[in-house]
């Protein structure tokens, strides 16, 4: 069992995300310095032993800010992320539990989101209601929805030919106690995977957002924002577009490396039989 | 030649430590056909698997095999390549799964000559459509309408069997293994694949490996047997000799025919009629199919019916309707007297419970054997709950030959007559009157089968059980059944106490399906 959590990309994964997960965490009590602290008499420093990352055009140290950034790409991603699973893995169960109609309305429903592309009309969104983070989240986790029940309804379905279910509707068990005590648990690994990734996809698509403008406002500080404002300067002090874009490149890869990595110890169809 | 075509010899496989094969060894001659029996897990493909060097990803396999005298087990893996398909040629149980779904059966089988001699693609082809005629295709000219042609989803079972007895035995090997090479198909085409594989390995005078669960088959074929159990060879010898040690499985378990109840029956369907709407062409719907077609049943209290077809003969759809699952588009079923149906009421459903086919399939992997078992409990008027539960639990494992820390283990922890026995236990726990049984004893190997069936014929003494046995296996629906009923195509066709069906049929359909089963013991 052990064995199948040891591969390399897995690993790999789970370093970077930790990584990313305790920055969010240590930005809560403690950044190298103050993020809002504006210092216009160090500005532009290169990258050196008092702020490794190197200050922008206000000051403000780089490190600290990327730091106090994984904060924020953290809580937009996980909530939209909560959104699409909440949100998402009930409908996927009831398209697979009732089918017919109620199949047909849900994944036509989420053929309509697909077809749409997902970025623009996250700005469109947030054009609409006003930039900000919690816009973003919303506007992230509405596309994350379809994805989730998709997944749901795929795997659900196929679990509800099995005769375990027919023995439960035997035991007179409803289309909800069967989906919630037999088919949710049998999934929870794959919804596990697809959170992973959605997850990054989410970080992404923040990223994203705060680059236009439409993400979270300043001053909170946010990965996309920052490469927005390196742009240009970018060709005498590189570090502020380097180390931004550096930790969104890592954070994404890692996250995507977890997924893939959870997948190929989660999946049943690779599970190794006696 | 002299000595043996095949070896093994200490063949042992362990996989993470676990050992599933210990010192497993046996010999097949040339032109002799070796019957390889055990139930689901003994390590029976494991085996055929290791002889050809194709173990499970992380497996480690230690003894000896060899091939005419030639050791496979230190041959370079090039050179095995060669001995897979050349030398050893090997069918599978399903032969959907064998098979390419986008390449056309000609190529497929012409494939093989292209890979191993080197041939053209025209030579390769007539090569094949040799093949496929030997294995009982009329190929005749390429044509557009020729089988060559064909892709495997057109073809039926036994059809795509026979493709892949053409690609295993295309090379003429020395040696042929095949895995539950029937398991899928039908009673009536299964006797044609085995006689098909017999003639063509006597044919090229090539040894035969038939791996099965089912001593029926191997009586019928084998010179020799072999039985595995738990990954161990327990017995070897002709294969007369190893069933008479066995005796007759089904002894003891013949149901002393009980006088025809006259009450009033317990379960009763009139005019049944399941239909499924077809496949959708374009906007346009065709025809609905109809699953069951007017079906009349009627079970009395304590009976024990048989429910004979093959495999789409509308048997698991009626059982279905019968247990109120699905509604019927017409006619009605019956609960003492009461409509029965999608919409019955927890005491009824609590009075007609069942066991399934596949003692795999049938338990929620994630739930333990106590909750597993207690599913039903919640259709009873007042289900006993927390101790009581697990006591009433226990009791039922009892009952079925289990013990009590059964309760606190999962499924994949049991063996496959164990797991049947798990099953019954659930299908018991409400005090039911009426237990349908589909297919319940299929899987599993033949001793535990008769274990299986006595377990069964006991309960339905003790508990007044009636039963309905639905099975494609007329071995079984001899052995356990007082009253039988034939279907075909959604339809009974024939009907009436066992033992009457059984030595004259009537319908003609029956009489195939009697000649075609394979009998334990040869009169």
């Amino acid at each position: 069992m052990s064995a199948r959590f040891r591969s390399p990309g897995l690993l790999i994964g789970l370093g970077l995300t930790g990584l990313f997960l305790a920055a969010a965490a240590l930005s809560l009590a403690w950044t190298p310095q103050d993020v809002t602290q504006v210092d216009v008499a160090r500005r532009l420093l290169a990258p050196s032993g008092a702020h490794p990352f190197g200050t922008d055009h206000f000051g403000r140290d780089v490190l600290s800010m990327i730091i106090a950034g994984a904060r924020n790409s953290l809580l937009v991603a996980l909530v939209a992320v909560a959104i699409g699973l909440g949100l998402g893995a009930p409908l996927g169960l009831w398209a697979a539990a009732r089918g017919g109609l109620a199949d047909e309305l849900v994944m036509r429903g989420s053929d309509l989101v697909f077809a749409l592309p997902a970025l623009l009309l996250a700005i469109l969104f947030t054009a609409v209601l006003g930039p900000g983070a919690v816009n973003a989240i919303i506007a992230i986790g509405v596309f994350n929805v379809p994805v989730f029940a998709r997944v749901t309804r795929g795997a659900a379905q196929s679990l509800w030919t099995r005769d375990f279910v027919l023995a439960a509707r035997v035991a007179g068990k409803g289309r909800w106690a069967i989906s919630l005590g037999h088919i949710a648990p049998n999934i929870a690994g794959l919804l596990i995977v697809q959170a992973t990734i959605q997850f990054s996809v989410g970080v992404l698509a923040e990223a994203g957002l705060s680059y236009v403008g439409l993400g979270a406002q300043p001053p909170t500080p946010s990965w996309g924002r920052m490469l927005n404002d390196a742009q240009t300067m970018i060709g005498f002090a590189p570090w502020l577009a380097i180390f931004p874009g550096l930790a969104i490149a890592l954070t994404v890869l890692g996250l995507n490396l977890l997924g893939d990595g959870l997948r190929d110890a989660l999946d049943p169809r690779l599970e190794r039989r006696g | 030649m002299s000595g043996p075509l095949l070896t093994v010899e200490g063949l042992s496989l362990a996989l993470d430590g676990r050992p599933l094969l210990s010192d497993v060894g046996f010999e097949v001659a040339a032109g002799e056909v070796l019957g390889l029996v055990g139930e689901s897990g003994s390590g029976k493909s494991l085996t055929a698997l290791s002889v050809l060097r194709l173990p499970p990803p992380g497996a480690v396999v230690t003894g000896k095999v060899s091939l005419g005298g030639r050791d496979l087990m230190s041959l370079a893996e090039a050179d095995m390549r060669q001995v897979r398909g050349g030398e050893i040629g090997l069918i599978f149980q399903e032969p959907m799964t064998a098979l390419n779904p986008v390449m056309t059966i000609g190529d497929q089988v012409a494939e093989v000559f292209r890979l191993h001699r080197g041939l053209g693609r025209r030579e390769a082809l007539a090569e094949a459509a040799a093949a496929l005629a030997r294995a009982g295709f009329a190929t005749g000219q390429i044509t557009v309408d020729s089988p060559l042609l064909r892709f495997p989803h057109e073809l039926s079972g036994g059809q795509r069997q026979r493709v892949v007895i053409a690609m295993a035995t295309a090379l003429k090997p020395r040696l042929i293994l095949a895995d539950e090479p029937t398991t899928a198909l039908d009673v009536t085409t299964q006797a044609q694949i085995l006689s098909l594989l017999k003639s063509l390995a006597r044919e090229d005078g090539a040894g035969l490996v038939l791996i099965t669960h089912d001593l029926a088959v191997v009586a019928g074929m084998a010179d020799r047997v072999a039985v595995m159990r738990g990954g161990r060879v327990v017995e070897t010898g002709p294969t007369g000799q190893v069933l008479a040690g066995l005796g007759d499985p089904y002894a003891g378990i013949a149901v002393t025919p009980r006088p025809a109840s006259d009450g009033s029956p317990v379960l009763e369907a009139r005019g049944l009629v399941r239909a499924y709407p077809a496949a959708r062409r374009g906007w346009r719907r065709s025809e609905p199919v109809r699953a069951v077609g007017g079906v009349d049943l009627v079970l009395k209290p304590g009976e024990r019916l048989g429910l004979v077809g093959e495999s789409g003969s509308g048997k698991s759809t009626l059982l279905r309707a019968l247990l109120g699952l699905e509604a019927p588009q017409g006619g009605m079923i019956r609960l003492d007297g009461q409509a029965f149906g999608a919409r019955a009421t927890r005491g009824q459903r609590a009075a007609v419970q069942a066991v399934f086919q596949d003692p795999y399939g049938s338990f929620d992997p994630r739930w333990r054997v106590e909750d597993l078992v207690a599913e039903p409990l919640p259709l009873m008027a007042d289900p006993p709950r927390g101790a009581a539960r697990r006591a009433h639990v226990i009791e039922m494992l009892a009952q079925v030959g289990l013990p009590a820390e059964a309760a606190d283990r999962y499924a994949h922890q049991f063996s496959g007559g164990q797991r049947q026995r798990i099953a019954i236990a659930r299908a018991l726990i409400t005090g039911p009157r009426v237990v349908l049984l589909d297919e319940a004893v299929s899987a599993l190997d033949t001793p535990v089968r008769a274990e299986i069936l006595r377990l069964l014929a006991r309960l339905s003494d003790d508990l007044g059980l009636a039963y309905l046995f639905v099975t494609h296996d007329l071995t079984v629906a001899r052995a356990v059944t007082d009253r039988v009923m034939v279907m075909k195509a959604g339809k009974i066709v024939e009907e009436g106490p066992t033992a009457e069906v059984f030595a004259a049929p009537k319908h003609p359909y029956t009489a195939e399906l009697i000649a075609a089963t394979p009998r334990m013991l040869r009169p």
